[in-house]
């Protein structure tokens, strides 16, 4: 196989030194690797958004249909992958650079767009929850946020009812809402090690949530000219406590996501909603993040909508 | 009694979806009271406890152990859990593989390497080295892509033929192969009728009223519409032949095709001369004479191929029918309750169509009275000068090329047919005759779509003082996905005369015309 994009990061490592991983877990169209540092390298089919360390292959293939099995070693060398056998499995020679850091505002690229757009925006973005969002996730438990965030009330569904699991979880989940609008950060790391892990797929619907919520502060930070060692700061506070209490999957993703660091298909969504010049709409970004996974992309957006109400809000205080 | 089942697999990962799927089914289980799937974090183990489904073990996981637990009555067995989350994966498996789109053949077969069949719908230049691969892989072909020279069609029906294998194709719109609908197919009972047809629609009709007289099909096989011309030979129609006097399923063969070459034609015949198995044919339009030479039988319309068929099958007489299912006095009736309703000057037809041999059934039906213009015309005089512009009595094929280059056929998106009976300003028509082709393949709604230009059409004549009487029928089974009982009556309520088959409508358009003439 050949690679047509690498992410950045992940190339200089390998052009350091040789890594040596094993195949953690093996997807349609994707497939992860674990390496001696305890990091995720995921080999991604080219239906899947670019993300941090990740190699995208060309040919459109399933993951299942190869013969690499759970816990079978590979070797990444400057230049390709190889197996046990000393056979290549991929190539990354020719592939393109991918940078994972987020494209924020200090760049002076970007052009803000006014906050009566945004507003307008994050008002469609929890129309799109409500109207289009997969709701098994995280989204019965916002109705839980009617008396904190002021404004979600219009968005909320009227006839959710909250199973065992809702009923269980829901005071853990407003103790962190509280402490994440006040930022107590000590606080907010205590919440977030209470509620991190809860769901059921691999990265389980509290995770992409609080992902959201975390890629909503850095971005929100830069388009409001805000402290940004303070969202990295915040953003820290919430993955303190993560280690061993949920996926390693999840882990990653949250790791990075604390860094605004996410794949290309949130990352246009974050530029869509802040920008005034981007070149796709709001809602095709939308509806392509909420494709992921069973409810991941829906419970990201949550996030973020959620993150980015409390932002907007506090500043109009 | 309620106690605990569950089942771990330890570093286990599955996707999102599998696990969502897994949670829903596994509630869905009698007996089950209260259940739990995901990855062994602290917040599940610790939600498991609080839903009082957990112990020792599942105290013991960590996250990236995946683990179902179920608090069941002692009816449910371990066994019956494990069971049904072994079927979801596997099922999930293969619905992914559904999804999954293997981008060529070669990962298709690694993909499912238990297929036998492959459906190739690529461009048409790239299509006769995708179908050489498949035959290679002595895999049977459904080719769906056109522009496929004759000599290409050749060359792979031949190599299908030393391989035993079925070349359905090209421009092969209709299959129905073990029950399974391929491209532009209705839901058709399982039965005893088998189908080897060079034209789509006109196939589709006859397993639909085969459906409707309540018998099935065994198989229907599509040959592409240029296999029975010379160049080919009828290849494809001869090893359909073969196949269907071999499957111990088919008790009666019906061939359909518009009118074959001459040298075909007897070739096709020949192959069926001494077939243990009844035989309809319906060349539409074809030789009568010589298709009863060698003991076959002739047909008069599709609809009467299908009624030859089921008779036959059912060991009865068939006899030729060209009549109607309503009796010749409510025919009078509603031809004269038509006539009544057109003002001076109104005599002409409109014929459109999204079946091709449909279309060409109309006037074939209709050409010993009328003399139709068309964009496929029975004589070439009649060719229409611009096929954008109706003349006189007008039959159109709004499937051929001119109106779907670049588009999609119209049984997909109606919009062309759409259009013109919105654009259609002559005041001189007096019937619009029309297909609504159900079915796999198929637009969602294809009544739906048409019904608004139908009103409008009917209530601009009637501005003018004038009535547009609309026939048309309904190539369709109840068990289609889109719902034939709904559809006829939509149709019905704007005022359309809906009658039970193709020929059934032409005829009694026919009617009406030649009564106003």
């Amino acid at each position: 196989m050949n690679a047509s994009a690498i992410c950045s990061e992940l190339y200089k490592i390998i052009h350091k030194q040789q890594l040596i991983g094993r195949v953690h877990s093996v997807f349609d169209s994707s497939l992860n690797i674990l390496d001696e540092n305890g990091q995720l390298i995921t080999f991604l089919n080219p239906n899947k958004p670019m993300s941090p360390n990740a190699i995208k292959v060309e040919e459109n293939i399933s993951f299942l249909d190869l013969s690499i099995k759970q816990g079978q070693e590979l070797t990444f060398s400057k230049e390709f992958a190889i197996d046990e056998k000393g056979k290549r499995i991929i190539c990354y020679n020719k592939a393109t650079l991918w940078d994972k850091s987020p494209t924020l505002f200090e760049g002076g690229n970007l052009f803000r767009d006014t906050l009566e757009n945004v507003s307008e925006k994050l008002n469609n973005m929890g129309i799109f929850i409500l109207r289009e969002g997969k709701k098994y996730g995280i989204v019965p438990l916002l109705r839980t946020l009617e008396s904190r965030i002021e404004g979600i009330e219009l968005l909320l569904d009227e006839d959710t009812v909250f199973s065992k699991k809702e009923e269980f979880i829901k005071e853990r989940f407003l103790s962190f809402i509280d402490s994440y609008i006040n930022e107590d950060i000590e606080e907010i790391s205590q919440g977030a090690s209470k509620i991190v892990g809860y769901g059921i797929g691999l990265t389980p619907s509290m995770d992409d949530f609080l992902s959201g919520i975390m890629l909503s502060r850095i971005y929100l930070s830069s388009y409001l000219h805000q402290d940004m060692d303070r969202a990295y700061e915040i953003n820290k506070a919430i993955i303190k406590h993560i280690i061993n209490k949920t996926t390693l999957v999840s882990q990653e993703m949250m790791t990075h996501s604390s860094r605004g660091d996410v794949n290309e298909d949130l990352r246009n969504l974050m530029l869509s909603f802040l920008t005034d010049r981007y070149t796709e709409g709001f809602n095709e970004c939308l509806k392509r993040v909420a494709d992921f996974g069973a409810t991941s992309g829906t419970d990201m957006i949550s996030g973020i909508y959620v993150g980015s109400l409390i932002m907007l809000l506090n500043i109009r205080r | 009694m309620s106690s605990i089942k569950y089942e771990i697999r330890k570093n286990a990962y599955y996707d999102s979806v599998t696990l969502m799927i897994i949670s829903k089914e596994i509630k869905k289980i009698g007996g089950v009271e209260e259940a739990l799937v995901g990855m062994g974090t602290d917040l599940n183990k610790e939600l498991a406890e609080n839903l009082g489904i957990t112990n020792t073990e599942i105290k013991d996981l960590t996250p990236n152990d995946f683990f179902v637990t179920a608090l069941a009555d002692d009816s449910v067995e371990i066994e019956t859990i494990s069971a049904e989350v072994e079927r979801l994966l596997s099922a999930k498996k293969s619905s992914s593989d559904s999804d999954y789109m293997p981008p060529t053949l070669e990962s298709a077969i690694n993909h499912d390497p238990d297929s036998n069949i492959v459906v190739i719908s690529v461009a048409g230049e790239y299509a006769a080295a995708e179908a050489r691969k498949a035959l290679n892989n002595d895999l049977h072909v459904m080719l769906f892509s056109d522009n496929v020279t004759a000599d290409q069609e050749k060359e792979l029906k031949e190599l299908a033929c030393q391989k035993g294998l079925l070349m359905m194709g090209p421009d092969c719109g209709t299959a129905i192969i073990n029950n399974v609908p391929l491209a532009f197919a209705n839901v058709i009972k399982k039965g005893h009728i088998g189908i080897v047809g060079a034209s789509g629609t006109g196939t589709q009709e006859v397993s639909v009223i085969v459906d409707k007289l309540g018998e099935g099909v065994s198989q229907v096989i599509g040959t592409g519409g240029r296999d029975l011309k010379s160049e080919i030979g009828g290849l494809m129609m001869l090893q359909g032949i073969e196949a269907l006097k071999n499957d111990p399923q088919t008790k009666v063969i019906v061939l359909v095709s518009k009118p074959p070459a001459a040298e075909v034609a007897e070739k096709v015949l020949k192959a069926i001369e001494n077939s243990p198995k009844p035989v309809v044919v319906d060349f539409i339009g074809g030789d009568r004479e010589l298709i009863e030479k060698y003991g076959a039988h002739a047909c008069l319309s599709l609809e009467d191929a299908a009624r030859k068929a089921v008779a036959l099958l059912r060991g009865k007489e068939a006899k030729d029918f060209e009549g109607f299912d309503l009796s010749d006095a409510e025919i009078e009736k509603l031809v004269d309750g038509e006539v009544a309703k057109f003002a001076q000057g109104q005599k002409y037809l409109r014929g459109f169509y999204t079946g091709g041999t449909l279309t060409d059934e109309a006037m074939k039906l209709l050409s010993k009275d009328l003399d139709i213009y068309s964009n496929i015309p029975l004589s070439s005089e009649y060719q229409l000068e611009d096929v954008k512009v109706s003349k006189e009595h007008t039959c159109i094929d709004f499937g051929d090329d001119e109106f779907t280059r670049g588009k999609p056929h119209p049984m997909i998106d109606p919009v062309t047919r759409v259009e013109r009976l919105t654009k259609e300003e002559d005041d001189e028509v007096a019937v619009v005759l029309m297909d609504f082709v159900l079915g796999y393949g198929s637009h969602e709604d294809p009544v739906g779509e048409m019904l608004p230009a139908i009103k409008a059409a009917k209530d601009r004549m009637a501005a003018k003082g004038k009535y547009l009487s609309v026939v048309g029928s309904i190539c369709g089974t109840e068990n289609d996905p889109q719902d034939l009982g709904e559809s006829q009556r939509r149709l019905e309520e704007a005022g359309v005369i809906v009658m039970p088959s193709n020929a059934q409508a032409v005829r009694l358009t026919g009617r009406i015309l030649n009564k106003i003439k």
